[in-house]
């Protein structure tokens, strides 16, 4: 069975780093526990963390 | 025609952000349909124009879906131009028989009377859906998307439809949609809204939106006791059944197609419009990295107050959509 959830993530950031690196490690850290993101919007970015509220597809 | 050189535009007004303009049912169609004009198309998602029972939305205008933007913002689609399709429509079957009937006599009025192509309707029986409001923004829930899935699937496979329409109910909290209609929380629905269609689109490549339903006492609610809302959202208190907007828009949506086979692409975009302070999602990223001018509209503010992500050259602060036109025209000139 497969559902959708909507939930904040925090993924480590470097200054450096683009707006696509961050959405690129979203998308990995999501996959890593079979999930699937329909919707990725960065919310916020501090103390070497950027926040995004994602929507994705899973597995139970 | 195919690949001829042509000057395109996306404007995009996300859907759950309290946006001043397009945070309302169909309320940022004025100025979606204003900087159409000076493009030969602009690309919009349908939170933009969707109003109801209605959509204004001018022809050039290319009404594609969330996620379809992000893939084709990431090169892994490609646009077809608009034309006629064929449409089928995924209907929750639930208990309040008055919404089910409302939604039926919908799509039979736009059959009729705008000749949309609706092809087959596919009943499932009800999500279990939920929503819930944390940091001023809606989170949401479904707990097993496999009746939407096969529906969408059946669809597809026997009837052949180009595109696909799902109208459902999303429970609400009636403070929730008052707070809402005086202008002080975000579209309710707007995230769970965006998720089933992007589930659609996602899974099958194939363009779609959703339409809520509503029971007869929401729709008492939204017509009876209204009368001291925002204006921008009139269009939610004078309709009963939400698919019109719907069906209107994909009986021309582009086609997704795979990379190299459209006739649409990412190099044919100029611009991307944004409102203020969302450098946040995925076509934002995608446009800064290929050098696509993002112009940010100050005027359309919403629940973000800081930029999202750091200034960039390729972004172009302008007050009001009448600047962002400005601007679409000074870079149409520069390329000609």
């Amino acid at each position: 069975m497969k559902g959708i959830k909507t939930e904040t993530l925090f993924i480590d950031h470097k200054q450096t780093e683009d707006l696509e690196s961050i959405f690129s490690k979203a998308e990995e850290v999501l996959s890593r526990d079979k999930k699937k993101p329909l919707r990725m919007v960065l919310l916020g970015i501090s103390d070497a963390k950027a926040k995004l509220l994602v929507s994705f597809t899973y597995e139970k | 025609m195919k690949n001829k050189k042509k000057f395109v535009v996306a404007s995009i007004i996300p859907t759950g952000i309290q946006c001043s303009i397009g945070g309302y049912i169909g309320d940022a169609t004025l100025v979606t349909n204003r900087l159409a004009s000076v493009c030969d198309y602009l690309i919009t998602n349908p939170n933009a124009v969707n109003g109801g029972a209605f959509n204004f939305k001018d022809k050039n205008v290319l009404y594609v879906e969330g996620r379809a933007i992000d893939q084709f913002f990431q090169e892994q689609v490609e646009l077809s131009l608009p034309k006629k399709n064929k449409v089928g429509v995924i209907l929750e079957k639930i208990p309040d028989i008055i919404a089910v009937k409302y939604a039926l006599k919908s799509i039979e009025a736009f059959k009729t009377i705008a000749g949309v192509d609706v092809r087959k309707i596919e009943f499932i029986k009800p999500l279990k859906k939920s929503i819930r409001l944390c940091d001023g923004q809606f989170y949401g829930e479904v707990e097993d998307i496999t009746p939407l899935l096969a529906a969408a699937k059946k669809l597809l496979r026997s009837n052949r439809v180009d595109a696909i329409a799902i109208a459902t109910h999303i429970k609400v909290d009636n403070k929730y949609i008052r707070q809402h209609q005086k202008g002080s929380l975000p579209n309710p629905y707007g995230l769970m809204e965006a998720l089933l269609s992007h589930l659609v689109t996602d899974a099958f490549s194939v363009p779609s939106a959703h339409a809520p339903m509503l029971t007869k006492k929401e729709m008492e609610m939204f017509l009876f006791h209204s009368f001291d809302s925002d204006p921008r959202s009139a269009l939610e208190n004078i309709s009963g059944a939400y698919l019109g907007s719907v069906l209107l828009g994909l009986d021309s949506a582009p086609r997704l197609t795979n990379p190299g086979q459209g006739e649409i692409r990412l190099k044919d975009v100029q611009a991307l419009i944004v409102p203020s302070n969302c450098l946040r999602s995925i076509p934002v990223a995608c446009a800064i990295k290929k050098g696509i001018p993002v112009i940010q509209v100050r005027e359309n503010k919403n629940i973000f107050t800081s930029s999202g992500y750091v200034d960039h050259k390729h972004i172009i602060n302008v007050n009001t959509y009448d600047d962002a036109m400005r601007e679409v025209l000074r870079l149409r000139e520069k390329i000609k």
